[in-house]
């Protein structure tokens, strides 16, 4: 479904991301997992063409993405939750859901979207006037994520999700996750959060300073020594 | 149909009242003060849209009033019908912000802000220079002018600004203006194109801008073809929307009001420093209450709600309030 092939993203001379390669089949879950720093975040942005590629080739549906805008890749179904959420702080939790509906695709179905968004999220419904600035950071990532559902996503990329929330809305979250991924949308997921992440993906990524150093499903790696010892032993 | 609410009513009432107003009185200063604040209004309305509710802030708004007026007073004066003249005003003010928002718009904030100026300025000492002399309307004009009609054009025009904005309120393009002024990535993110937005609220703007030009072009007997470029036009409007509420549909009527009350009370009494006042108070307003009149209405409204019911507290979490024109600054 998605295919990165060799992407390489600079900020001016300064290379983050040295030719990566990933790909996510449909109907999977799929982890991009690493440590601070790694370009898990530059490779996102780039992939939907909010910071400029250097080198390589994204691939969409078997379609080149890569000269795309980002409005035109939304379109085409692979939508991103940023990790810094983006929910718009001084509209309502409604409007920031109405306007995900933007697509000419999303548009038609925005009535029947917005009652399944609330019946993943119902904190949301209870929220739905409230503007987006008086909601915790759980519920800004519900609303983010909610948000890029309304755009009827065939992957979804979420960049981050459990960043800076308490354990139990962590979980709840990935409980959501799981959900989502029962809809039949496949999911690329960054994370920080290794143990979870490999607990609840089909496949993962390890990338660090900005390459690929290991592969494999994620039952596996998650009884692998090498990523037991640097990122799950404590 | 929405359903009338009391606001919905006062607002009827207000704008039947100003219709009927010229049939009751003919006091030219009356009418002149109106219209004045009329064309206040109307600035800070059609700035609105790109600044308040798509964020970019435009300090050369003065120059499609500027080519509205223009436009509409030479082509008016060159003998065409009023009408047409003032129509091809606007148009030609919206193509001018169409052909400068795509070198423009590769700017951002601060730098789209002295961009615009800049522009605004050059346009300005450009007419001075290409048209130096006062226009004058023809005697014939002159012995017939009447303040009604240039009343009720430039209170029609500004009624019709003040629908687009209740409809950008309600509607797609809205919303996402509004999503471009919070986040512009993360408007890309939901689909939106920015530049498309932008582009739209820049046309919407200048249009509404340049259609104020043409109703001040009916108005005024004479003047220099490059005074209504004046950078004044740019900031006064600002300064009537930060005052009344940036990024409502509100905040500029009420604002504009404030405004030609105050400057008129200044200029008569404290001539020369009325601007000086002005500057100040922007000051105060943008670091005090940067939503303006607006939010000091919706903040004694919550006081007296929270006098009146001390067990609901949780009014009070709104107070920590951001507003729509915080990021401008």
């Amino acid at each position: 479904m998605l295919k990165i092939n060799q992407l390489e993203v600079a900020y001016g001379d300064i290379q983050v991301v040295w030719g990566i390669d990933l790909e996510v089949p449909p109907q999977s879950t799929v982890a991009l997992l690493g440590p601070n720093g790694a370009g898990k975040t530059s490779s996102l942005l780039a992939m939907m063409s909010l910071l400029p590629i250097k080198a390589g080739a994204v691939q969409f549906k078997g379609e080149d993405i890569s000269t795309k805008k980002t409005h035109e890749i939304v379109e085409s179904g692979l939508v991103l939750v940023p990790e810094w959420r983006g929910t718009f702080a001084t509209m309502t939790v409604l409007e920031n859901l109405e306007i995900a509906a933007y697509t000419s695709k999303a548009r038609p179905l925005q009535k029947q979207t917005l009652k399944e968004v609330f019946e993943i999220f119902p904190r949301l419904e209870e929220r739905k006037m409230q503007k987006a600035r008086t909601l915790s950071g759980g519920e800004r990532q519900m609303l983010a994520i909610g948000r890029a559902l309304m755009l009827q996503p065939e992957l979804l990329v979420l960049d981050e999700p459990s960043l800076g929330l308490a354990p139990l809305i962590v979980d709840n979250i990935f409980d959501v996750i799981a959900a989502i991924k029962n809809r039949g949308v496949s999911i690329l997921i960054v994370e920080q959060n290794v143990q979870l992440t490999l607990e609840s993906t089909d496949y993962a990524y390890i990338i660090e300073t900005g390459r690929i150093v290991q592969q494999g499903p994620s039952a596996e790696l998650l009884k692998d020594d090498r990523v037991v010892e640097a990122y799950l032993s404590l | 149909m929405p359903k009338l609410t009391p606001r919905m009513i006062i607002s009827l009432l207000i704008a039947l009242a100003l219709l009927l107003l010229p049939l009751i009185t003919d006091d030219d200063n009356i009418l002149t003060l109106l219209l004045l604040t009329f064309l206040m209004a109307g600035l800070a309305s059609s700035w609105n849209i790109l600044g308040g509710y798509t964020g970019q802030v435009n300090l050369g708004h003065a120059a499609f009033f500027g080519i509205g007026s223009l436009i509409t007073r030479q082509m008016w004066l060159g003998g065409w019908p009023f009408a047409l003249s003032m129509a091809s005003g606007c148009v030609v003010a919206g193509l001018a912000a169409a052909v400068i928002g795509l070198p423009a718009f590769r700017l951002k904030g601060t730098y789209f802000a002295i961009g615009t100026l800049a522009m605004a300025e050059a346009l300005r000492i450009t007419i001075g220079n290409i048209l130096p002399t006062v226009t004058n309307l023809p005697t014939e004009v002159i012995r017939n002018y009447e303040l009604a009609p240039r009343y009720y054009l430039m209170l029609t025009a500004v009624l019709l600004i003040v629908a687009i904005t209740i409809y950008l309120n309600n509607s797609k393009l809205g919303l996402g203006m509004m999503a471009v002024r919070e986040d512009e990535d993360a408007a890309r993110a939901v689909g939106v194109n920015v530049l498309r937005v932008k582009m739209i609220a820049f046309v919407m703007s200048a249009f509404l801008a340049g259609m104020i030009g043409g109703a001040y072009a009916f108005y005024f007997v004479s003047y220099y073809p490059n005074f209504t470029f004046g950078p004044l036009f740019s900031f006064d409007a600002i300064t009537v929307l930060y005052v009344g509420g940036v990024g409502t549909v509100v905040g500029p009527l009420i604002g504009s009001v404030f405004f030609v009350i105050l400057r008129d009370m200044l200029v008569k009494n404290l001539q020369g420093v009325h601007q000086l006042v002005f500057g100040l108070l922007f000051i105060v307003v943008v670091l005090v209450l940067p939503g303006g009149l607006v939010e000091a209405w919706d903040r004694i409204k919550q006081y007296v709600r929270i006098n009146q019911s001390p067990t609901k507290n949780q009014h009070r979490e709104t107070k920590a309030q951001t507003y729509p024109g915080e990021n401008l600054h």
